[in-house]
């Protein structure tokens, strides 16, 4: 989703502008402007629906939602490090994918 | 209280005790003012007097302008002969009580003085020839009115006046008059209007920076022991509000108004409000934003906040370098619309700067070595690391991160989690 959104941009923003009029170029900026902001709004809605302290009400503010993820991620990562401990001293074995970074997960 | 004589400490605004008793505790920029005073000052109806505590914004009554009141002429007040019979003089209910009509007897006797039939004022305010305008610590409003009164008493000329067209107060006037009372009925205006007060109003700057703050804060603990009450406008308006916002202003948002007497060259130095006033009152409404970035903020940058100031904006405590001069920019200023603008322009900008430096926080963390998702490295890996690519990075971009290593960490811890619990 996160490359979909990426590339999604670029072929509105300057594919096939060359015969276009400056007004519709001018739509297709406001367009594609309009649609990066979804996107961003979208993640801030999933970001309010995963981080337990933000509540609904808040998926409008900005300043809300990045500082209060980036203590969810804090507080995910201590925790991690915490059952890694934990589990290691309990000589418990912990599988490979566990132990390896994650990479390019697919969101549900 | 007002029939009685005079009370020289009651902390009504605006109030005029006089010797002769006849009435006290009124102001001259509550709504209920305009008529209810106006009435009694009209027919000597002293049972119509406030409780002078209630909604009362100004205060400027001493014991000198009690001792000195004596008789006054018509003219004295002919300001507040505006007949305002919609304005709410009920919100104090027994102001009007007893009356048939109070709007129409008003009007009787408003008319009786104005045609000059001699109708004795039961109160009225040659004591506020004692106000020295100079001094005194009012609004620039009320102290355009104080002249106008005073010139009028030290002529003591006996305007002929006609039931219509007189005009004391300029246009301009009016309608900041109206503009405050207006206020009274909008918290937001009313904060917005403290501001702009004391920043139009140069000798309330003037005082507050008297002291540094540290000591005005510890002579605000004594104040008691000074005979002129100080009332705090927005803070006594705020409490009329109350129900409606629940959290009072903080402290400095304070306009102080002292009135004019002897001791005030003793007073001049002591402090006016507990606090310099803040001009830059955050943009933002949003509560729980602000209690969050408290908690956010508040271990590395813990300003000297003490409970007092809790509404105040942690992130505060560190503009408080640029501060100054934009006080001093404020003071001088009359703050055209130019400078509103520039003002408003300058606390939007803090606010983003806040939001932004949420977000690097956030896209360090994402992109950082700890970072758990490490899915854009492959797309382009010489950009990544510098400053400039962390910047460059689109904003869904690192929100999306956001989103996936919260994902994946969740996943991860649980899966962690029944690993653990289960190889007990």
């Amino acid at each position: 989703m996160p490359q979909d959104s990426d590339q999604s941009q670029s072929p509105e923003g300057t594919g096939s502008n060359s015969h276009l009029t400056a007004e519709q170029k001018k739509l297709h900026h406001l367009q594609s402007e309009h649609k990066r902001r979804e996107q961003i709004r979208a993640t801030y809605d999933q970001l309010v629906s995963l981080v337990p302290s933000l509540k609904p009400s808040e998926n409008r503010s900005e300043l809300a939602v990045l500082s209060k993820s980036t203590d969810y991620i804090r507080l995910l990562r201590k925790e991690n490090q915490e059952l890694l401990a934990l589990a290691k001293e309990r000589n418990i074995n912990i599988p490979e994918e566990l132990l390896a970074k994650i990479r390019n997960p697919t969101p549900q | 209280m007002s029939m009685t004589s005079p009370q020289p400490v009651s902390l009504s605004p605006f109030e005029y005790s006089t010797p002769a008793g006849a009435h006290t505790g009124d102001d001259y920029f509550s709504t209920d003012m305009d008529f209810d005073t106006a009435y009694q000052l009209m027919t000597g109806d002293g049972k119509a007097g406030f409780d002078g505590a209630i909604g009362s914004p100004v205060s400027l009554r001493t014991a000198e302008e009690a001792a000195n009141s004596g008789l006054r002429t018509p003219t004295d007040k002919p300001h507040v002969v505006h007949p305002q019979p919609s304005t709410p003089a009920n919100t104090f209910g027994e102001a009007t009580e007893g009356a048939d009509d109070p709007y129409r007897s008003f009007e009787y006797h408003r008319n009786q003085i104005l045609k000059g039939s001699g109708v004795s004022m039961p109160f009225a305010s040659p004591r506020l020839n004692q106000l020295s305008t100079q001094s005194a610590i009012v609004s620039p409003n009320t102290r355009n009115i104080l002249h106008s009164i005073n010139s009028l008493n030290s002529q003591n000329t006996q305007f002929q006046l006609s039931d219509s067209g007189y005009e004391l107060l300029s246009i301009t006037e009016t309608s900041a008059l109206e503009q405050f009372l207006d206020s009274i009925v909008d918290d937001t205006k009313l904060s917005l209007l403290s501001k702009h007060w004391s920043s139009i109003d140069p000798l309330a700057n003037g005082r507050k920076h008297a002291l540094p703050p540290h000591l005005q804060q510890q002579l605000h603990g004594h104040q008691n022991f000074y005979p002129q009450p100080e009332l705090d406008l927005p803070l006594k308006l705020q409490s009329q509000n109350m129900n409606r916002n629940a959290v009072s202003l903080p402290k400095h948002h304070m306009i102080s108004l002292t009135p004019s007497n002897p001791a005030t060259a003793v007073n001049s130095v002591l402090p006016s409000g507990a606090n310099s006033p803040r001009k830059d009152l955050p943009s933002y409404s949003d509560d729980q934003l602000r209690n969050h970035l408290s908690h956010v903020f508040a271990p590395d940058r813990k300003p000297e906040t003490s409970q007092t100031f809790q509404r105040r904006l942690p992130d505060e405590s560190a503009r408080e370098d640029s501060e100054e001069p934009r006080r001093d920019k404020l003071k001088k200023s009359l703050l055209t619309s130019d400078e509103k603008r520039r003002h408003h322009t300058s606390s939007e900008q803090k606010r983003r700067s806040v939001i932004r430096e949420a977000y690097d926080v956030l896209v360090d963390m994402v992109s950082g070595a700890d970072a758990i998702v490490t899915m854009d490295e492959v797309k382009n890996p010489k950009k990544r690391k510098t400053n400039e690519a962390k910047r460059a990075m689109s904003k869904s971009l690192v929100m999306n991160k956001a989103v996936n290593e919260i994902r994946a960490l969740i996943s991860l811890n649980s899966q962690l989690r029944y690993l653990i619990e289960n190889t007990k």
